[in-house]
């Protein structure tokens, strides 16, 4: 095998942008599953507000031609169907994980009854125009960083800004501490005049928003939708955010490393030929969730623990 | 194709869209009229210009033909075996005497309930004549399709570099692949020798980014022209997107990329259908059989997009018609790479 086709310096450019490509949709529904979940709030079911944004920002592209107000109407899709989420665990105190798992199911399965009732069987499949790269003056040119980091979808770094802004919400304002309150010791919370389920309700749907608009990205680089679309992108940014140790910057480094091992491992497939070579695809396949894993454990192991919010997945009933 | 309304909304909520769910004459056993109650459930929209749609639009020309009366049930691709047995036992209590599941893994499934109704004819696409009493099987012959598709593609790549692109490395899509290679080097003048680089994504319609992001790497290695097998939606858009060639995959794809898709694979599955409601009249179910309607029984074609007739040389056009022919009259045989 050629490795210079996967690691030679012609090639790192378009490994590091898809990279980023694959990474960004994770990256920001996993930052908004990170304030969820330091509020004491698990979304399980962003795979499915993901789905749903999907479609919407997909209906809303075809229609208008713009790829912006898909991000917009695809957040506020995820936002209402994380809404579900907020009315049945902090509402009505039902077990979150049963919760979000159903919501994946019926986000699915709507994502995929309203595209064939919106567009039906027809000769021409409908396809959308997603945004255009960015072409900067000079910094686009720059060699290497150019592509990667100046040439990227608007959306992408609205996306990353978003990220930002999260992580500053969390961690350098009022409101960041009452959600971090809120998941570490709710009662403390509740004592001091936080409401709990307030701040939840905020947290989820920020959350069900991020991941709503993730689900426009992934629209808005394919073109088109299909069912299962996301393909567990919502189920890995649960992953991402241990890894992240629930910080939304930490989401994006979890974000892109998975983003990268897949982005290699693909090209270090098409490389080597496929079933020509000696190593079985299926290892290549592998590798970024076995990453991902070991990255995990290996965090967990640096910082001595799991730092997850104490009070994480434990439905809050505030006293009469 | 009969539509239940109602069925629809409570169908999204567990996760599948029922499209058309015939319910008027539920029960017994069969039409009285002579026409065979059949149904299909796909795995994925049936306004997929590929896989499902092929299908729905095979049944509902025999449909037209006044062949049979159609139910039509939409899954997709995350569908639970038992979401699929439970349909599958609908169908069959509502007196449908052929039921076809349209995915390789609708087959485990249905093999649980084929007992309970020795009378209906089951089938699936296993495509390894993998025949259970009353369930048959149906093969999935794109190979010597993608031969043909070879021989346009050998005389368009540039660099001699060939993709193929599948959700794994199952026998049908490996054959596949291999076959557009072997008949690209049947007019590729070089530089060097066809290379043909496979990749194997590891998912079907829920994989379809990294399907995209496996053809901008294929490309940026050289590859010009690409076979796909059951990732096609998101194989034809990425060459659209980096402006290479794609043979389609089932149905002809050409209004997917007009300017990319060179050539499609189209499989008549009414002719597959026809075949299986031939028996079912005849009352020949058990066992089944191994419906291997391949190209020399009208079970394949290829089309060629209007807007590459010019760009094909005449020579390679000239080998593609020749070997089409030789390959329908049974003169030739393309070779099958797929393993056992």
């Amino acid at each position: 095998m050629n490795w210079s086709n996967v690691l030679g310096a012609g090639a790192l450019v378009p490994l590091f942008t898809a990279a980023l490509r694959l990474a960004v949709p994770i990256v920001l529904a996993a930052a908004g599953a990170c304030l969820a979940e330091r509020s004491g709030l698990m979304n399980l079911g962003i795979e499915g507000q993901m789905m749903v944004g999907a479609i919407i920002a997909f209906v809303t592209v075809y229609y208008t031609g713009q790829p912006m107000l898909g991000a917009v109407t695809g957040a506020a899709a995820g936002l209402v169907i994380a809404a579900i989420v907020g009315y049945l665990t902090i509402t009505m105190a039902v077990d979150q994980i049963i919760t979000g798992i159903s919501v994946v199911i019926l986000g699915t399965g709507l994502a995929s009854f309203l595209y064939l009732q919106v567009f039906g069987m027809t000769g021409t499949p409908p396809r959308i125009q997603g945004t255009t790269p960015l072409d900067l003056p000079v910094l686009s040119d720059l060699p290497v960083l150019g592509p990667i980091v100046f040439s990227q979808s608007p959306l992408v770094y609205l996306a990353l800004a978003l990220v930002v802004a999260l992580w500053w919400v969390l961690t350098r304002t009022a409101f960041g501490l009452s959600i971090r309150a809120a998941g570490e010791s709710p009662e403390a919370a509740d004592s001091v005049g936080v409401s709990v389920p307030r701040t939840r309700w905020s947290t989820l749907l920020i959350s069900g928003a991020a991941a709503g608009m993730a689900g426009a990205l992934v629209i808005d680089s394919l073109g088109f939708f299909q069912d299962g679309i996301t393909g567990g992108r919502g189920w890995i940014a649960l992953g991402v955010v241990i890894l992240a140790r629930w910080n939304p910057l930490g989401a994006i480094a979890g974000g892109f490393m998975f983003g990268l091992v897949d982005a290699f491992q693909l090209r270090v497939q098409a490389a080597s030929g496929g079933q020509a070579t000696s190593v079985p695809y299926e290892l290549f396949q592998a590798m970024p969730y076995a990453v991902t894993l070991l990255a995990v454990i290996a965090t967990t192991v640096w910082f001595s623990r799991s730092n997850s919010p104490k009070a994480l997945g434990i439905p809050f009933v505030p006293a009469k | 194709m009969k539509k239940l309304g109602t069925a629809v909304a409570a169908a999204a909520v567990v996760g599948a869209a029922v499209t058309g769910c015939s319910s008027s004459d539920s029960g017994g056993s069969g039409s009285a009229d002579g026409v065979v109650k059949a149904a299909i459930i796909t795995s994925g929209p049936v306004n997929d210009v590929g896989w499902n749609q092929g299908m729905v639009e095979g049944a509902e020309k025999l449909e037209a033909e006044g062949l049979i009366d159609l139910t039509v049930v939409q899954q997709d691709s995350g569908a639970t075996s038992e979401q699929i047995a439970q349909i599958v036992t609908d169908l069959a209590e509502d007196g449908n005497q052929l039921i076809v599941g349209h995915s390789f893994n609708y087959g485990e499934p249905i093999k649980g309930i084929i007992a309970d109704y020795p009378d209906v004819l089951f089938a699936y696409p296993g495509g390894f004549g993998d025949i259970t009493a009353n369930l048959a099987d149906y093969s999935q012959p794109f190979y010597q399709g993608s031969f043909l598709t070879g021989i346009l593609a050998g005389d368009l790549t540039e660099t001699g570099i060939l993709a193929g692109t599948a959700g794994f490395e199952i026998p049908v899509c490996k054959a596949q692949i291999e076959a557009f290679a072997d008949g690209a080097r049947l007019t590729y003048k070089g530089p060097g020798e066809i290379q043909l680089r496979p990749s194997y994504i590891g998912g079907w319609s829920d994989a379809a980014a990294q399907t995209l992001e496996a053809v901008n790497a294929l490309v940026d290695q050289g590859a010009d022209q690409f076979s796909t097998c059951g990732v096609d939606a998101a194989t034809i858009e990425g060459a659209k997107q980096r402006g290479v060639g794609v043979a389609g995959y089932t149905m002809d794809q050409t209004p997917l990329a007009p300017e990319n898709v060179v050539s499609s694979v189209v499989w008549n599955l009414d002719e597959v259908l026809r075949a299986m409601i031939a028996d079912v009249e005849a009352g020949n179910v058990d066992p089944a059989k191994y419906y291997e309607v391949d190209i020399t029984e009208g079970g394949l074609d290829v089309v060629i997009n209007p807007a590459f007739v010019d760009k094909i040389s005449p020579e390679a056009m000239a080998l593609f018609e020749e070997y089409r022919e030789k390959i329908m009259a049974g003169e030739f045989e393309v070779e099958y790479k797929g393993g056992d």
